[in-house]
């Protein structure tokens, strides 16, 4: 019994998140209300050393990826779907620390 | 045994476990709360499922919601996993200290780019931290980086259900274990607070601290609080997957129990932020040399 199937439910919920995300941004154009969307608001102005300690957690995140990940190296198994699903938040969160960098220097 | 194996059953099973879990923290967390009777009636008004149906796309930022979507994601795949192999599979890959660490740390990275007050940030440091130190502390007490090897406990003969308790051979790792219990059920609580600002990502938030939670007590339980296997009901072999669902269940329940009680009667015992932590090292220091002395590993 080892082995079980659950890649279904990573087809599953990501198809139903995309979803949702479409008609969340489906109804904001329609109202044309962005009014939440400020890039402002996601800068914390109460910690100063922001950027330090996001870019710490990251570096310390991509050591325990990489040891994750290289251990089956071969490239039809490092994009598997339980891969991506790491390694896309992984990028996703160095590209928001990358842009929220130089307003957080700023404060 | 054909269905077990087509992955019918264990997804049906574990969705259903995953819901019973949610519905039995909301159902212990309204029963142990101290509440005068008009402020029941308010909270009763202002009940969470009526609340998810007032929620509002217009509240929601697009970028908060992306971030809880993927959190949300990976924390359901992971939990799914996790129940489904506790239950039905025997995949040791899962319990990995590096696997278990890596998801955690994604997870809390991608709140941490969410929160926005100052001791928020704190917390979740602390948090994340401690998740990482208790973990360490497991592997160093079986001497492996596979946290569910068994090792049964050297002053019980090995016929006594309570033998492959390891928390009872290594009773110091209850402190952090249930500080990191109580902070993610007071950060439950608290998002099923804030579902009042009727937005979508809110409402993600708060199902994917349960799902944390219940992924955090689902690990503990598998480690140190005795595994699956140890409650035997019915003792038939036929059953035995029955026999598991309900010691999951009786042992989930009784720590959610405790934790509930925990935050109410004494918050303090846990509260590591103003503590000199010196003593706490020493004691669990003391108690793995003390451990692996008697049994002769040193």
């Amino acid at each position: 019994m080892e082995g079980l199937n659950f890649n279904i439910f990573i087809i599953i919920s990501t198809g139903l998140s995309i979803l949702l995300f479409t008609w969340a941004f489906f109804v904001k154009t329609r109202s044309n209300n962005f009014k939440t969307d400020l890039e402002k608001q996601f800068v914390t102005s109460s910690v100063k050393n922001l950027r330090t300690t996001m870019q710490i957690s990251l570096s310390i995140l991509a050591i325990f990826l990489l040891s994750l990940i290289v251990k089956n190296w071969s490239l039809d198994q490092l994009f598997t779907r339980e891969n991506l699903l790491l390694l896309v938040p992984f990028i996703l969160s160095l590209v928001i620390v990358l842009r929220i960098e130089p307003q957080s220097r700023k404060n | 045994m054909n269905s077990i194996n087509n992955g019918l059953i264990p997804v049906v099973a574990t969705t259903f476990i995953i819901v019973l879990f949610i519905v039995i923290i909301g159902l212990v967390d309204k029963l142990l709360r101290h509440e005068a009777i008009a402020t029941y009636r308010e909270s009763l008004r202002n009940f969470r499922i009526v609340r998810v149906f007032k929620i509002n796309f217009l509240n929601t930022s697009l970028f908060s919601l992306a971030l809880s979507l993927i959190r949300f994601n990976i924390l359901s795949y992971l939990l799914i996993k996790t129940i489904g192999n506790m239950l039905f599979g025997s995949d040791t890959n899962l319990f990995n200290i590096n696997y278990v660490i890596c998801y955690v740390i994604v997870c809390e990275f991608l709140f941490f780019l969410k929160t926005k007050k100052k001791n928020e940030i704190n917390e979740l440091s602390t948090i994340s931290l401690s998740i990482v130190f208790t973990l360490g502390l497991i592997g160093l007490y079986k001497l492996s980086s596979n946290l569910i090897v068994e090792k049964k406990i050297f002053w019980l003969d090995s016929d006594y259900a309570l033998s492959s308790w390891s928390i009872l051979e290594f009773p110091a790792l209850v402190l952090p274990m249930f500080y990191i219990l109580v902070s993610l059920y007071t950060r439950i609580i608290k998002s099923s607070v804030a579902l009042k600002y009727n937005s979508v990502d809110r409402l993600f938030d708060y199902l994917s601290n349960n799902l944390l939670y219940i992924y955090m007590v689902c690990l503990f339980l598998r480690t140190i609080v005795g595994g699956v296997t140890d409650i035997t009901l019915i003792g038939s072999a036929e059953y035995t997957q029955i026999d598991t669902l309900i010691s999951i269940i009786i042992k989930f329940t009784l720590l959610s129990v405790i934790t509930r009680l925990l935050i109410r009667f004494l918050p303090s015992v846990v509260d590591f932020k103003r503590r000199d932590l010196t003593p706490l090292m020493l004691l669990i220091t003391f108690n793995i040399v003390l451990i692996h002395f008697l049994k002769g590993g040193l």
